[in-house]
């Protein structure tokens, strides 16, 4: 392992959301004063029912969009004096709808993941970067395939490792699973979690899934209504309590080691 | 699907086959251009003087070849009546073409031209205007002149318009094609107005202006379109990558990735606006290669902006250069008008093109 890596694994990261605010319209806020820590690597689920404010919450923690008052700040620097381009560098963002009307092929698509780097022509570094997550991925067969002619799990595949391609220290997953089957889902949820052992870096998902995010998130970060309802691990803040009050309905959770199973019950 | 774990490996071979894929384009692009080199020397060589292709391409290397000599006629034919006209076509067609590729990848919408904002029904009106007033501000020049300068003022205009449209609520893509498409009916309406009360030979004169025409053109129109062009696309080639992550999956995706979305869809607006307004001020309308010229280059080349901005150009000026030929011979001695012969020439094989595709980009 190189000293630059070392270098990574020892050092804190450290991400905090403080008192995030933001209203598409002025009347109607999405979310209030949302207020939580990520004080270590590891992985984040944000819940919440639709409409909770979670992939916007995502876009103001990215700047995507700007909150209106609040702040995020990584390694104790804000965010917001940040200029487009470092923000790029720092996030890796795999987006909910990840389609596209334009012939792009799979290996363009993640070059396109070390844009924040490219000035003109790639570097050998950015090709190899690339090869080195479509082979992490499986995604050889498919390298000069165009990105719309995969399924949708491929395609998934693809933007994620366009994401990893940038070597990101955050990175943001919008409904990572929503199109994948089951098998699929557990892949990715796997490999996430070996990418932040390995790298030490925070990834935030927004899932509807409560057992994927029971299995494989450190923490997980309950919204209700635009605010932080609960926050917490998974096997102590998703109980049945938590989701009747967040989701309106009754679960029953069984328990098998630390992990919580949590089926609806139908009432 | 296995993720793998073993991450050192990288002897997959994909980056070689990538590089290889790369210099299979790039053959593409010199290929295409040479094709273009040949239409070129082909197109000049038609014509009522029977001139061989041999005997144009000699008067053609005469003007950089001294040692060649070549008849006067020949050379003035080439140089002064048909090389202006046909190097017209060329810029026409390359200037369209990537105003095209601008619009579309700032839209993220394969749909969209340079007209869809309405530049060209402001022309049309501009054009009407001149046709019916006479605008006695540019008295000094001669008519045709005051017709372009008119046409160009409008399609200005009217960009800017579109602009602080779609300022008042951000600049998203929608808002910018839908400010340009109300845009658009107004200007058609404003210009059926003036149809309505015009002369019958004003009318002729303003329809007769849409049509679009390379007849009678002199090299110094040829060097005003050049300008445009020579400053414009470098401008254009500098936004590729931008233009890349903006259509490569949506605004989050390009800001995400590092891109100032807001910027480059100025910048692009601006640009392809200005090299449509001045092409067509020349020109007349000729609408159907901003559409068709980038949908061939795409199906041929795929949507990497690096590739597919200099083919688009190539294969817009080829499509400009073949419908003027075919407009000259195809009802000899009548020429008929280029719009027309690029919708003829285009649509066919824009619908040959919707129906080999392979993938559906519709969606």
């Amino acid at each position: 392992m190189s000293a630059e890596n070392l270098e990574k694994m020892t050092k804190d990261v450290c991400l905090q959301i403080h008192g995030i605010t933001f209203g598409y319209s002025s009347k109607r806020e999405v979310l209030t004063r949302v207020t939580f820590d990520c004080a270590k690597s590891g992985i984040y689920a944000i819940l919440g029912p639709n409409g909770s404010g979670k992939s916007t919450l995502l876009k103001c923690i990215m700047q995507l969009q700007h909150a209106s008052a609040g702040a995020v700040l990584f390694n104790g620097e804000s965010l917001m004096d940040k200029s487009v381009r470092e923000l790029s560098q720092l996030f890796g963002y795999v987006p909910q709808d990840c389609s596209t009307n334009f012939p792009i092929t799979v290996f363009d698509r993640i070059l396109l993941g070390r844009k924040p780097y490219i000035g003109w022509n790639p570097t050998d570094y950015d090709l190899d970067m690339v090869e080195k997550n479509i082979c992490m991925f499986g995604l050889e067969p498919y390298a000069l395939k165009y990105v719309n002619e995969l399924s949708g799990g491929e395609r998934q595949r693809v933007m994620i490792a366009a994401a990893l391609a940038k070597e990101p220290q955050i990175l943001v997953f919008d409904e990572p699973t929503s199109s994948l089957d089951i098998k699929h889902q557990i892949d990715v949820m796997k490999h996430v979690r070996s990418i932040v052992q390995e790298k030490s870096i925070i990834v935030l998902i927004a899932v509807h899934d409560l057992n994927l995010a029971a299995q494989y998130a450190d923490q997980v970060v309950i919204l209700k209504k635009g605010s932080v309802f609960s926050q917490g691990a998974p096997g102590t803040t998703l109980n049945k309590e938590n989701i009747r009050a967040v989701y309106d309905i009754d679960v029953a959770i069984y328990k098998r080691g630390d992990v919580n199973h949590i089926v609806p019950l139908e009432s | 699907m296995s993720i793998r774990n073993n991450r050192t490996t990288t002897t997959s071979g994909v980056k070689d086959k990538y590089r290889t894929f790369l210099f299979r384009k790039l053959l593409i692009l010199e290929v295409s251009v040479l094709v273009l080199i040949l239409l070129i020397v082909w197109s000049v060589s038609i014509g009522a003087a029977g001139l061989s292709f041999g005997e144009v391409t000699l008067a053609l290397l005469g003007r950089f070849f001294h040692s060649i000599t070549v008849p006067e006629f020949n050379y003035s034919i080439v140089w002064d009546s048909r090389m202006p006209r046909v190097m017209l076509a060329v810029l026409a067609g390359m200037g369209l073409s990537v105003s095209g590729v601008l619009m579309q990848g700032i839209t993220g919408n394969p749909l969209v031209s340079p007209f869809t904002l309405g530049v060209s029904s402001a022309a049309a009106l501009g054009a009407s205007i001149a046709i019916l007033f006479g605008v006695p501000l540019f008295v000094q020049f001669s008519e045709t002149y005051v017709i372009i300068l008119t046409a160009f003022m409008f399609c200005i205009v009217s960009t800017l318009l579109v602009f602080l449209l779609s300022r008042i609520k951000s600049s998203s893509a929608t808002t910018l094609v839908l400010a340009g498409t109300a845009l658009n009916y107004f200007y058609s309406a404003i210009t059926s107005v003036l149809h309505y009360f015009a002369s019958e030979e004003d009318l002729m004169a303003m329809v007769h202006w849409t049509f679009g025409t390379f007849t009678g053109v002199t090299w110094s129109e040829v060097a005003v379109v050049s300008v445009v062009l020579l400053i414009c696309m470098p401008l254009c080639f500098k936004e590729v990558w931008n233009l890349n992550a903006m259509t490569a999956g949506g605004d989050e995706v390009a800001r995400s990735l590092g891109v100032n979305v807001g910027r480059v869809r100025t910048i692009s607006v601006v640009l392809s606006s200005l090299i449509t307004a001045t092409v067509i001020s020349f020109t007349g309308v000729i609408g159907f290669v901003c559409l068709v010229a980038p949908h061939l280059a795409r199906y041929v080349i795929g949507s990497d902006h690096r590739f597919l901005l200099p083919l688009a150009a190539t294969f817009g000026a080829m499509l400009t250069v073949g419908s003027d030929v075919v407009g000259r011979i195809v009802l000899e001695p009548i020429i008929l008008p280029v719009s027309i012969v690029v919708s003829f020439v285009g649509v066919p094989l824009f619908i040959y093109m919707i129906s080999t595709n392979r993938t559906d980009f519709w969606k």
